[in-house]
């Protein structure tokens, strides 16, 4: 359970129903008070346009009476609709002549005098809820007046909507008009709207819930197959590959990219397989010669000089293994940097100097003459004795692999941000086969053993150049020779 | 019995040969591949033990190329690749046996008896002829309950007549399987060595095992 609710699957399904929750809402909220606002403001036109055709009505009806009245009496005064009886009379007519028009249905019409007393109102007009004289100041000031309001309290209570204002005579307040009309339909309206909200809400709610768990689902299918397979890599088959969906989405993008890490971890555990091979075969050597030796040895009783030979081998081998060991490392604590060189400020001439005069030994003896060509003195920041194993590790190479009576060349290079040690031979050369791996530990361009060394030496010459902020590069031409070149930036720290 | 030792690591071919000739084996040494595989071709050689890496021809390739040339000397590879895949690649190649390094020297000598006995059609690790007992194991001899000191020329000698025990060896074949690549043929030294093991074995029994087959050579039998 607690692994569900973690999934994704879960958890977009949550987030669809959310955001569906929100805008679900926020769209009812809009829609129903747009609805609302609009029915209420129907509503006020309706009544507004009512009020003003029954007033004209109204005042068709007075027009009609006052030609009568005008014929009896001839006073001035009665032909004013203010406080007039007469134009009381003729709004009581117009009520039970014209409140049952259709045009008045369900509007509840009441025609007050200027006093607030009414005097023609609809036969509907008995619900109409009582206004307060308080309530008319404002409308006999000459302003219209709309509200709310409930009608008595009854059972069948209703809502009304109530507009009340005055009808004009030479610029005075000559009668008001007061139109009501229930609010029941807009209410039921409404109502429905809400309930159809509330029942649709959840409804759509839990139906794209549904619908998101199914997608995601439907998604994630290849992202499932993913885990499946990759549960069943391990260590021992990198070779096992993701089956890319040809998508062209982000699953297919992480399909591919896993399978490339893959590849790049099968590089990088094959190169430590065999890193592990070549160590154990390193070591195989001196051992199967100290054991073999010793085991013949103790055979049978031997004379002193016997023991003497078989111990100085021994020994010989043992610190083939010291220096394995040693070189071994000095490679392991350079790749977890966990030996900074210790630099300090430097003369390269002298440091290249040495090393020359202790390589000169190795390479007298094949008869190799060692040339030196260096610039103006030359301070650089480096770690002396790094730097030393460097040079000594390349050129002793160079020696190796130099014939006898060949010719080993230095030269220092310098320009603006950086030294270039030059190191040239004219030895046998190393095959473009050979060339990508000479920096791999344990490689040897003679696959025996025959050649002294473990193949260790040019990959920790690397490590120094690289600690250093350095680079090596090799060219050669077999035959013809081969030139590394250091590079070391003069730059300080 | 004439081993012919392929392995570039000087020091491992040294104390492999120093061990071997100790044993009464006649020893010679091949320092890479090349010169293995002539100096297999050249000498009749009953074993050979051969390593993997090797410079100018590696080990398969050499193995191989000697069992495609029909030549069915025994092979026993001795190397520090230790996987299976390498010892299914060496066996295949055509090899005996696959020992890896570092090995112990007794497992070697007990790996060389092991092909030897094989190819001998499953023979006993005792050879005997009458009263003469011969351990291969133990390298104790006895004639007629009584322990026989041999040296270790003398027992290589003794022990090659007796595994080819009823039928006649000559000077040429016993020079080529107890002697190594550095005994001259001039000399009468397997004659002298006749008579070492003569005096040991025939000299007070009243029946003699070693014949002289005039002309031709000698032959053990009862």
């Amino acid at each position: 359970m607690m692994v569900f609710i973690k999934s994704i699957r879960f958890k977009i399904t949550i987030l669809y129903m959310g955001i569906l929750a929100i805008t679900l809402t926020s769209f009812s909220v809009i829609l129903y008070h747009n609805v609302s606002r609009g029915l209420y403001e129907h509503m006020d036109t309706l009544l507004v346009s009512k009020a003003g055709g029954i007033a004209q009505s109204v005042d068709a009806y007075w027009e009609a009476a006052k030609f009568e009245e005008a014929e009896n009496a001839q006073v001035a005064e009665a032909t004013k609709k203010r406080r007039n009886v007469n134009f009381a009379k003729a709004a009581q007519r117009w009520a039970q002549k014209e409140s049952d028009d259709p045009a008045l249905i369900d509007i509840i019409v009441q025609v007050f005098d200027t006093d607030g007393a009414i005097i023609a109102s609809s036969k509907t007009a008995k619900d109409m809820p009582e206004i307060s004289q308080k309530g008319f100041l404002p409308i006999l000031q000459g302003k219209s007046k709309f509200y709310t309001t409930d009608s008595g309290d009854r059972a069948g209570r209703m809502t009304f909507r109530i507009f009340t204002t005055p009808v004009f005579e030479s610029e005075k307040v000559a009668y008001i008009v007061q139109v009501a009309s229930p609010l029941t339909s807009i209410q039921v309206a409404l109502t429905n709207l809400r309930v159809a909200l509330f029942i649709l809400f959840p409804i759509t709610v839990l139906l794209t819930g549904i619908m998101g768990a199914f997608l995601a689902k439907m998604t994630l299918k290849p992202v499932d197959h993913m885990i499946h397979t990759i549960h069943q890599i391990t260590a021992n088959n990198l070779e096992l590959q993701l089956k890319v969906p040809s998508t062209k989405d982000e699953i297919q993008n992480l399909a591919e990219t896993f399978n490339r890490m893959l590849t790049r971890l099968k590089e990088a555990f094959t190169s430590q397989r065999q890193l592990f091979e070549d160590l154990s075969h390193e070591l195989k050597t001196p051992l199967t010669i100290m054991k073999g030796e010793l085991e013949v040895a103790l055979k049978k009783v031997r004379t002193p000089g016997d023991y003497e030979s078989i111990l100085k081998s021994s020994l010989e081998e043992l610190n083939v293994l010291i220096k394995l060991s040693e070189n071994l490392l000095f490679l392991a604590r350079a790749d977890s940097k966990e030996v900074m060189p210790q630099k300090r400020e430097l003369d390269l001439n002298p440091l290249l100097q040495g090393v020359i005069n202790s390589i000169r030994r190795l390479a007298e003896l094949k008869h190799i003459a060692v040339s030196f060509d260096a610039p103006a003195a030359i301070r650089l920041y480096g770690d002396e004795d790094q730097l030393k194993t460097l040079f000594f590790n390349i050129l002793d190479n160079a020696v190796k692999y130099t014939a006898e009576n060949g010719a080993i060349g230095v030269r220092v290079v310098k320009d603006r941000s950086a030294v270039n040690i030059e190191i040239r031979d004219n030895g046998m050369g190393i095959s473009g086969d050979d060339i990508p791996h000479i920096f791999d530990r344990f490689y040897r361009i003679d696959k025996s053993r025959n050649s002294a060394g473990f193949g260790l030496g040019l990959s920790i010459a690397k490590s120094i150049a690289e600690a250093h902020d350095g680079a090596i590069s090799v060219e050669s031409h077999t035959p013809g020779g081969t030139k590394f070149t250091v590079l070391i930036p003069i730059k300080k720290g | 019995m004439r081993i012919l030792v392929v392995e570039d690591e000087k020091k491992i071919a040294d104390f492999i040969k120093r061990g071997l000739k100790e044993e009464g084996y006649a020893v010679d040494a091949a320092y890479d591949g090349e010169e293995g595989y002539f100096l297999a071709k050249t000498n009749n050689y009953d074993l050979i033990l051969l390593d993997l890496m090797l410079p100018r021809m590696d080990g398969l390739t050499l193995c191989k190329k000697l069992r495609g040339e029909g030549l069915h000397t025994l092979i026993i590879m001795l190397t520090a690749k230790d996987t299976v895949k390498d010892k299914v690649l060496g066996l295949d190649s055509g090899a005996d046996d696959y020992l890896t390094k570092p090995f112990a020297f007794e497992e070697l000598l007990a790996r060389i008896r092991a092909v030897l006995r094989k190819k001998d059609g499953g023979l006993p690790t005792v050879l005997s002829v009458e009263d003469l007992v011969l351990d291969l194991v133990t390298h104790k001899v006895t004639r007629a309950g009584k322990e026989v000191v041999l040296t270790a020329k003398e027992y290589a000698l003794l022990e090659y007549l007796m595994r080819n025990a009823g039928s006649v060896v000559t000077r040429t074949m016993i020079s080529e399987h107890v002697w190594d690549a550095d005994f001259d043929t001039f000399t009468n030294v397997i004659d002298v060595y006749i008579n070492y093991i003569r005096n040991k074995i025939d000299s007070g029994q009243a029946k003699k095992l070693i014949h002289t087959v005039r002309g031709r050579g000698y032959v053990l039998k009862s």
